[in-house]
């Protein structure tokens, strides 16, 4: 067999030492336990892998269950060629969740007790069910593409009879547990910053987290053009940022009405650094793409639909690590500020993301599903 | 802090893979042209063909959507800008329909059938180099209200037909390009668009843009069957 050295190029090099990094800190996570790799204690017990790794990367995934609604439920076929992507990255997204909760959990190997010791007054409870059910639909829902590949036909029959009941019970689960994210903030009112504390925040982050869905599919197909060469559906994402700009535009208007009602609008103007993070963020996640995706030449030009989404999905993390980090560490008493060991292993984590995505395209039938069925490759012709 | 430094990182990343892109894409352009794979060109199973390499497609309420079909887009390269008839224009099968221009050449198309313009693209006039690469999705042009759409289809190449026709046309432009069929036209033609063809005869995406305008001239009568 012959083996041959992949060509050595600077990505390559960057995805080694995240790999080499992120495996040495799992290790000294898992030998030496929390303290050893990251800055978390009793007073902020909650990080950079609870405000990224879990909650930010549960709202990054929320493209799989739009996608899946519009062309499930709505029936809108018009959508379908990105349904796998989306629905690979929402099936990914969620596996990542599973596994930063298993760094961050001190006593990680408890981490079944939800489904056996039931507290169902916990909202932490009904999310872990949540993102564990809907975990399982996606993992059914992508499960076509496997069996395609393995040509198990009747298993993928079998799953097409129930995709439309799993279809809803995702949608329904996902409204949920994307609602439910923000509820866990509910019980700290005097703890976080007021422009961010709202009765809303479940309703907010649902909203947010449909906005960067959009915003995901759509990064999604530019960096599969990139780095593997797929087409893009440019009037597909058109579409999508169409429909954007009127989920941004009503979160927008929510967020101004609800500091309006509780009175906290002029902190906006305060010079206290949550509020200048809170503006950064409204205006990156929000106002910026807003005012760009008004514009038609940026709505239809590929390069300003990459730039708007990359505006909404930066925002969209700084919200919610503003909500998670920034905006409770002044009530904490303490500063928090992720040790490196922390960093290495979100990045590493990110990375195998990345990495299982291009295997998935690369080895099964995640891109050309729809291309194959209607259309007829003109055949190599050795002659010319 | 926390949300700066993932801001940041993020952007980090972006900018490090803009100025790969960037450094890359000037070597890939100092060294070579992007050589033609012709298992790319495929003929959607629904979409009717006309000779002068537009492409048909009958939409559920009986118009017609019309563009440049794959092998054409192709061959011309980026297409920087279209002109396109206003609607309520009436045009008629073999008379010009459109044109669209890349580099310093322009080609124009004729109309694969009868009828008005109803429609037309709004992202191939605003971003038509990102919108032609989908030839048959985003990079439709515009779309007639047929009028005599059953005796037009009858000049029309379909599934395997289109497969068939394809082929033979794919052979053809290799002959062109290589100058090998171009007796007809004349001498110094046959040597300059001969002298255009890379690597033994591969063809490459937007070797129009390389030939001269006599080539192309030549390429718009026997391929686009402009003769305008």
């Amino acid at each position: 067999m012959l083996f041959r050295i992949p060509k050595i190029t600077l990505w390559r090099i960057i995805i080694a030492v995240i790999v080499t990094l992120g495996i040495y800190y799992t290790v000294i996570r898992y030998t030496r336990g929390l303290g050893a790799v990251t800055n978390l204690s009793d007073k902020f017990p909650w990080g950079l892998w609870v405000g990224f790794d879990v909650i930010t990367g549960v709202g990054l995934a929320a493209g799989a269950f739009i996608i899946a609604l519009a062309v499930y439920i709505f029936r809108i076929d018009t959508y379908r060629p990105i349904l796998r992507p989306a629905i690979l990255t929402g099936f990914l997204g969620y596996s990542l969740v599973a596994v930063g909760l298993l760094y961050d959990l001190g006593k990680w190997f408890d981490v079944w007790h939800p489904i056996v010791f039931w507290n169902p007054h916990s909202v932490m409870f009904e999310v872990a069910w949540c993102v564990m059910l809907y975990l399982s639909v996606l993992a059914l829902e992508f499960s076509t593409v496997v069996f395609e590949r393995l040509r198990l036909n009747f298993l993928k029959q079998a799953i097409h009879l129930l995709i439309i009941p799993l279809s809803i019970l995702g949608v329904i689960l996902s409204t949920l547990h994307q609602s439910s994210l923000g509820s866990l903030f509910l019980i700290v009112p005097s703890k976080l910053y007021e422009l961010w504390y709202s009765p809303y925040l479940p309703l907010f982050f649902f909203v947010s987290a449909v906005s960067v869905g959009f915003a995901m599919v759509t990064m999604e197909s530019f960096l599969s053009q990139r780095f593997l060469g797929k087409g893009i559906e440019l009037n597909l994402l058109n579409g999508l940022a169409r429909v954007n700009v009127l989920v941004m535009a009503f979160y927008l208007t929510i967020k101004i009405l609800d500091l309006a009602n509780r009175g906290v609008l002029g902190a906006v103007l305060s010079l206290r650094f949550e509020s200048v993070m809170f503006d950064i963020e409204t205006m990156v996640q929000v106002i910026i793409p807003l005012l760009l995706l008004l514009i038609p030449a940026v709505r239809t030009s590929a390069r300003g639909l990459f730039i708007t989404s990359l505006f909404i999905v930066i925002g969209f993390i700084m919200n919610r690590l503003d909500i998670a980090i920034t905006g409770v560490e002044a009530s904490s008493g303490t500063s928090y500020f992720p040790a490196f060991g922390e960093i290495a292993i979100s990045v590493f984590l990110v990375t195998m993301g990345f990495l299982a995505f291009a295997f998935a395209a690369t080895y099964l039938n995640v891109f050309v599903h729809v291309q194959k069925k209607e259309e007829t490759p003109v055949e190599i012709i050795h002659d010319v | 802090m926390v949300a700066i430094m993932v801001a940041i990182t993020i952007v980090g990343f972006v900018v490090l893979d803009l100025v790969i892109q960037a450094v890359r894409g000037k070597r890939a352009r100092q060294e070579q042209q992007v050589r033609l794979d012709f298992s790319d060109f495929r003929v959607p199973v629904n979409t009717f063909f006309h000779p002068g390499h537009t492409w048909v497609s009958i939409l559920s309420n009986g118009e017609v959507r019309v563009g440049l079909d794959d092998f054409a887009r192709k061959v011309i390269g980026d297409i920087e800008a279209v002109e396109i008839p206003g609607r309520g224009k009436t045009l008629k099968q073999g008379e010009k329909a459109f044109t669209v221009k890349a580099g310093n050449k322009k080609l124009s198309f004729i109309s694969p059938v009868d009828g008005e313009v109803t429609g037309i693209n709004n992202l191939m006039l605003a971003n038509p180099v990102q919108a032609a690469r989908s030839a048959y999705s985003s990079g439709w042009i515009l779309i007639l209200k047929p009028t005599n759409l059953a005796a037009n289809l009858k000049v029309m190449k379909i599934a395997e037909d289109a497969v068939e026709w394809l082929r033979a046309e794919i052979r053809r432009f290799r002959e062109f390009a290589l100058g090998e069929n171009l007796h007809s036209v004349n001498d110094e033609l046959q040597y300059e668009v001969g002298r255009t063809s890379q690597d033994g005869g591969c063809l490459t995406e937007g070797m129009l843009g390389r030939m001269d305008e006599k080539a192309v001239k030549y390429f718009e009568e026997a391929f686009l069957g402009n003769k305008a």
